[in-house]
């Protein structure tokens, strides 16, 4: 009974240099482990292969310490790893692939089916329809020749394809690279292994998206898992169970803060977050210069607990109250100008400018305190 | 509300060692006057030092009297403040004590100290002396002695409560200075101010640029798009690179699958083909041509042989006809001479006997000749003869001419001679008888006188007479004696001698002359003439008769004599030869028989026509004979010709030659014609074929077979190369290398917007205080400026002061001398103007003081002393007007000056 692991989007030589060095390099060794954590995986459910459903690199001209690495990673694990070229890492004259194999990278249980045309591993009873890209975008359905593939009988035909499932995922996905959403009934395949949309989710019973292992973006699509399937003879139903195998969780907190309450709640999320967290914080709503204080001081804590954590607080606006102003004794014509600068930052000409009265307030009130604690 | 002095006593301060106490100060101008050193100081500087300074402290040695260490300066004021009764005590250094009471209350020590110095506005040291920075409102209200004019420095350790007061507040706490909420908000304003100044210039220039870390990131965010964009391109080359490799792979696999080159190679073997084909043909075309050619010439050469033996035969024919020809011409030349020889003889006798008729005629002519000779000398020598006989008379006569004139000839030089020597005879005579005695005789008849000159000659002398003597003579009158006469003068002898001479040479000139006298001389000049005349006649009729002479007359006539007998002579000969006289001729008239000329010349006519005649028969006959031996030999070589010419055509090889020749002509014209047909069919197949357009084609071909393979082999080898740039590349890890400087731009983008938000914040605080601040201090500032321009109208009419942010009088604006507003600084016044604008600054700030509800009292120390009359009684209107609303304490050593401010001046002396 055949059973083979299905995963897809490793993008492999990912470097997220919009972040912080220090955060951004655990993050790309995050996703070669990763694969580490597959191999092991696959150890332990002791499948009989391993199938890569394209992008499996992330560009293709990644280094070839990179490109070496990833294949050193696939090393714990001896069985046969079927890769398929994706989007990014197309199958074109001089690719990524190419690289490897001139580099004597990839090591012999490591077939990558850089063509279209069937991969027969009988030994295990698989036989493997590809659907590599072989250019950076199609728009043909390159899956369409499994429909007319002869396969050896009594092996499961298996199709593995990189592309959006026509009419499923439009709105989200690029149109380039098209596979017809009936193509496991239309090819007989026993399952359609598929990969690019970087969550995991079923199309069908038979056709699948593992998504990408190790999470790589905010989008909150349910990835960092990979699928193992147990398929019991040709035609029988695949069972499909998931493994989380991740180790990042990329979140988004989009936070308004409305009434002090708020506030309280947003600081325990942030006072709780785990190491391997990766946050987007958006705060909107309207703080006095005490709230705002502490919002501050929870972001230094909550960027010192968790992997990343990037704040975006253009949509939070100061607002010192009464007794704020009061502690910054601010009367006179400062007091005058704190209250311009209030008015403005709610009633501004433009956004600009509100901006920028709400920044020069914040910028006030500092100064303020600072003056008054150093009187 | 106010603060006012009402008594004031001292006692051991300075001068004043016993007590001294002033009383009954009055609430508005007190004037107190004294001497220089009478101590009117020392009273100021005691309400002064009780005030500020701590009774405790040490630093008061000056109030103590020169020579009195031990004494205990003791200061002692009475007071109403804010309507409370009060007394200040105060001993300093020896027994210090401090002592207030006011209203019910009584304070002692530094607790009545500081309560007082909050209520009027100052402060004291921590220790030490009390110094102007602590005096606050009183250190600008009381005024001392040559300080009026120093007003920034006591205004500003004022400016607290000026602000304060300006504000409206009077519950200021000095110690409280920086804290925002009780000052004009200038501190803390002014502090926060230049805070966030600083803070902005570190991200922004004066005008607004970037600088600092702002410029910085703007400058990395340059630079890494930059470097984005360079990596971009390079990515761009490696995908092109990438797909150009694709490309060629695929062509290249195409090719060696399909070898395209095969098809060529193909078409290239038939077009060889066809080309080899075309290149056989040609060489045979070429062939025929050749033979084409040669057949051509041998055909000609036949021809010429046919036409040959025509020819011959025409010949022939043409000789026989010509020899035909020489022999009629022959016997014509044969006739023709014979007839001209006859011609030539009868010629030749006619002119025979035309000879001979003409040497008869000729000399027939000749005797006539001679006698019509004869005839005509003798008529010459008849003339010649009688010309002789006129010349020789002639010349006779010539001969006796010439003799007579031999004979009267004269000279004309002797002719003048003669008649020079008579001219001068005449001339001495005159003279002579001019001066020479004269001797007039008149005697009687008869009587005769013997005269005797003194050569004794003697001469008679009778009748009447006159007789000159020039030399002494002796008159014999007879019968009377003698008379010696002596004539007179000197020159008579001179003349006499002279006269002599010339009488002597007279008759030899007339000898010379052949003449008697001078008319015998003018006669025969006459003469002479004449005879001349007729010689030249004479000698015409002898040139007459006698041109040549009469010699040559003679001669010719003496050789015509000779001539007439010679001719005579052959006359006679002639006459005595036969007669010959010719025959007449046929032709000769009977006229001409007569005249032996006419005769002659015709009989020479004649014979010059028959020697004409002969002339032409020998010319005619010398013709025919040439003729005859051209025609001779003319028919001989035209009978040898055709002789030889008909030999030649009997010859039977010569005409098998001829019959060989036309059977060769007649196949050769055969072949030529196949000949022609071939190569003009071939040329046609040729030029259809188009060779050069084939071998256009195998050109094309091979050229087409190399390119593809060249192409082919190209390709691979641009493949390898792209391989090995690709791979290069590769390794280079563009990609991520891009992945790693966008990411670290979009960092640094962030970064910057971040400066920029907080540069723009700050800009935006920056301007908003200084324009909030500027507008502020513009309204605090009115009623210290209205309170200023109270007090400065009544000194500068028309002039207006300005206070600046530290609440100073700031700039002076007046008219000029010419009505125009200028400006100045107070500092650029003079030192009494700048007083009197300092006296009435602080009058300002004690009216802004006084509605405030602070405590005033202004104390003038012998002020506006370098004041001009003018602008003092200026000054005097303006202190009166002061004291209208605080307490006035004026000191004065000038007390004349103030008599005019309405109130007694009141002495003071410490004695």
């Amino acid at each position: 009974m055949p059973r083979f692991l299905h995963t897809a989007d490793w993008q492999i030589g990912r470097l997220y240099a919009s972040l912080p060095p220090e955060n951004a390099m655990p993050l790309a060794e995050a996703r070669i482990a990763c694969v580490e954590r597959l191999a092991a995986l696959a150890a332990r459910e002791a499948v009989d292969a391993v199938l890569v459903a394209g992008d499996v690199f992330d560009a293709q001209t990644v280094s070839e310490r990179t490109v070496r690495r990833l294949f050193n990673a696939m090393a714990g694990w001896s069985g046969p790893w079927v890769l398929i070229p994706g989007n990014h890492d197309a199958a074109l004259a001089e690719s990524v692939w190419t690289r490897a194999q001139r580099l004597g990278a990839v090591p012999a249980h490591v077939h990558l089916a850089l063509a279209p045309e069937p991969l027969l591993l009988p030994d295990i009873g698989l036989a493997l329809l590809p659907a590599p890209l072989t250019q950076r975008h199609t728009h043909t359905d390159l899956s369409a020749w499994f429909d007319s593939a002869e396969t050896p009988a009594g092996l499961l035909r298996i199709g593995l394809a990189h592309g959006s499932v026509q009419g499923l995922l439009a709105e989200e996905i690029d149109s380039a690279n098209p596979i017809a959403p009936d193509r496991a009934v239309r090819a007989r395949l026993d399952y359609l292994a598929l990969g690019d949309w970087h969550g995991c989710k079923r199309i069908d019973e038979r056709t699948w998206y593992a998504g990408t292992p190790e999470p790589d973006r905010h989008k909150d699509n349910d990835a960092g898992h990979a699928l193992v399937v147990d398929i019991a003879a040709p035609g029988a139903l695949p069972q499909v169970s998931r493994h989380a195998v991740g180790r990042y969780r990329w979140r988004t907190l989009d936070v308004r803060l409305a009434v002090p309450s708020d506030l309280d709640a947003l600081l325990a999320q942030l006072d709780a977050l785990g190491a391997d967290e990766v946050i987007a914080l958006r705060v909107e709503g309207i703080v006095d210069l005490a709230a705002h204080a502490r919002l501050r001081e929870a972001v230094a804590r909550g960027e010192a607990r968790c992997r990343h954590l990037g704040v975006d607080l253009a949509g939070l606006r100061l607002e010192p109250t009464d007794a704020d102003i009061a502690a910054l004794k601010a009367d006179g014509y400062l007091g005058e100008l704190i209250a311009a600068l209030r008015e403005r930052q709610s009633h501004g000409d433009s956004p600009e400018q509100a901006r920028t009265a709400a920044d020069a307030l914040a910028l006030l009130s500092t100064e303020l305190q600072d003056l008054g604690a150093g009187a | 509300m106010s603060l006012q002095i009402t008594r004031l006593a001292v006692e051991q301060v300075r001068k004043f060692r016993r007590p001294f106490e002033l009383t009954a100060i009055q609430p508005g101008l007190n004037l107190f006057c004294g001497d220089n050193e009478a101590g009117k100081s020392t009273l100021v500087r005691a309400i002064r030092a009780a005030f500020f300074e701590r009774h405790g402290t040490t630093a008061v040695d000056d109030l103590r009297p020169w020579d009195d260490p031990g004494a205990a300066p003791q200061i002692e004021i009475d007071f109403r403040l804010d309507g409370e009764e009060g007394q200040l005590f105060k001993r300093f250094l020896a027994k210090k004590r401090c002592r207030l009471q006011l209203g019910g209350r009584s304070l002692e020590g530094s607790e009545a100290e500081d309560l007082l110095a909050e209520r009027l506005g100052y402060g004291f040291p921590a220790r030490g002396a009390s110094k102007s920075e602590h005096w606050g409102i009183p250190g600008l209200l009381w005024i001392e002695q040559g300080a009026g004019q120093h007003i920034d420095e006591a205004a500003g350790h004022a400016r607290n409560h000026l602000q304060g007061a300006l504000h409206g507040r009077q519950d200021v706490d000095p110690a409280r200075a920086t804290d925002p909420s009780g000052s004009l908000a200038a501190s803390v304003g002014d502090a926060l101010l230049e805070r966030l100044q600083a803070r902005r210039g570190e991200l922004l220039t004066g005008t607004g640029k970037a600088r600092g870390a702002l410029a910085e990131a703007q400058a990395r965010v340059d630079e890494l798009a930059a470097q984005c964009e360079a990596l971009d391109a390079l990515i761009g080359t490696y995908r092109q690179q990438v797909d150009r490799l694709d490309a060629l792979r695929r062509a290249h696999a195409a090719d060696a699958r399909d070898q395209p080159w095969q098809a060529l190679e193909r078409e290239l073997a038939l077009a060889r083909e066809r080309q080899v084909a075309l290149q056989d043909s040609q060489r045979q075309l070429v062939q025929d041509q050749q033979r084409h050619a040669q057949l051509q010439a041998q055909v000609g050469l036949l021809q010429r042989q046919v036409q040959a033996g025509q020819q011959q035969a025409e010949d022939l024919a043409r000789r026989d006809a010509e020899w035909a020809r020489a022999q009629a011409a022959l016997q014509a030349a044969t006739s023709a001479a014979a007839q001209a020889r006859d011609r030539l003889d009868a010629a030749q006798a006619q002119a025979r006997q035309a000879a001979a008729d003409c040497a008869r005629w000729r000399a027939a002519a000749s005797l006539a000749e001679r006698r019509l000779q004869h005839r005509q000398l003798g008529e010459a020598l008849a003339r010649q003869r009688a010309a002789l006989t006129q010349a020789e008379a002639a010349a006779a006569a010539l001969a006796a001419l010439r003799v007579q004139a031999a004979e009267a000839a004269i000279t004309p030089e002797s002719l003048q001679q003669l008649r020079a020597l008579d001219a001068r005879l005449r001339e001495l005579r005159t003279r002579r008888d001019a001066i020479a005695t004269g001797l007039s005789l008149d005697l009687l008849p008869g009587v005769t006188l013997t005269l005797h000159d003194e050569t004794g000659q003697a001469r008679t002398l009778s009748g009447a007479g006159r007789e000159v003597l020039v030399r002494p003579a002796t008159l014999d009158i007879p019968g009377v004696g003698r008379l010696t006469i002596h004539p007179g003068g000197q020159d008579l002898d001179v003349l006499a001698r002279q006269l002599a001479d010339a009488e002597a040479r007279w008759p030899l000139a007339c000898q010379a002359a052949s003449v008697a006298d001078l008319a015998a001389a003018e006669q025969r000049l006459a003469l002479q003439a004449e005879l001349k005349r007729q010689i030249g006649l004479a000698e015409q009729a002898l040139a007459l008769h006698a041109p040549q002479g009469l010699e040559a007359l003679r001669r010719a006539q003496a050789e015509d004599e000779v001539r007439l007998r010679q001719l005579e002579a052959a006359m006679a000969e002639g006459l005595n030869a036969p007669e010959a006289v010719p025959d007449a001729a046929p032709d000769a008239t009977p006229d001409a028989a007569q005249d032996p000329k006419a005769g002659l010349a015709r009989a020479e006519a004649r014979q010059q026509q028959a020697d004409a005649a002969v002339q032409v028969a020998q010319q005619a006959a010398g013709t025919a004979g040439q003729q005859l031996a051209a025609a001779t030999t003319a028919e001989v070589q035209a009978r040898h010709e055709r002789d030889a010419l008909a030999a030649l055509r009997a010859d039977p090889a010569r005409q098998e030659q001829a019959r060989q020749a036309a059977e060769q002509l007649l196949a050769a014209g055969a072949e030529l014609a196949a000949l022609a047909l071939r190569i003009e069919q071939t040329g046609q197949a040729l030029a259809q074929a188009h060779p050069a357009i084939v071998e256009q084609d195998v050109q094309r071909l091979t050229a087409s077979v190399a390119q593809q393979r060249r192409a082919h082999q190209q390709r691979h080898e641009d493949i390898l190369v792209l391989e090995t740039q690709l791979a290069q590349a590769g390794a280079q890890g563009l990609d991520e290398e891009r992945e790693r400087v966008d990411g670290e731009r979009t960092r640094t983008r962030d970064r910057r917007d971040e400066l920029q938000r907080r540069a723009d914040a700050l800009d935006l605080l920056c301007r908003e205080l200084l324009e909030r601040r500027a507008a502020t201090l513009s309204r605090l500032q009115g009623p210290l400026t209205r309170h200023l321009q109270h007090h400065l109208g009544l000194l500068f009419p028309q002039a207006t002061m300005s206070v600046d942010a530290r609440l100073a009088p700031g700039a002076l604006t007046r008219p000029d001398a010419r009505g125009r507003p200028e400006t100045g600084a107070i500092d650029a016044l003079s030192f009494g103007a700048r007083e009197q604008l300092g006296l009435i600054a602080r009058f300002a700030y004690a009216d802004l003081l006084r509605e405030a509800g602070r405590p005033t009292l202004l104390i003038l120390d012998d002020a506006l002393v370098h004041s001009d009359a003018l602008r003092l009684a200026q000054m005097k209107r303006v202190i009166y007007d002061a004291a209208q609303r605080h307490q006035v304490l004026l000191f004065t050593c000038h007390p004349q000056d103030w008599r005019d401010l309405g109130v007694t001046a009141r002495p003071i002396s410490a004695g």
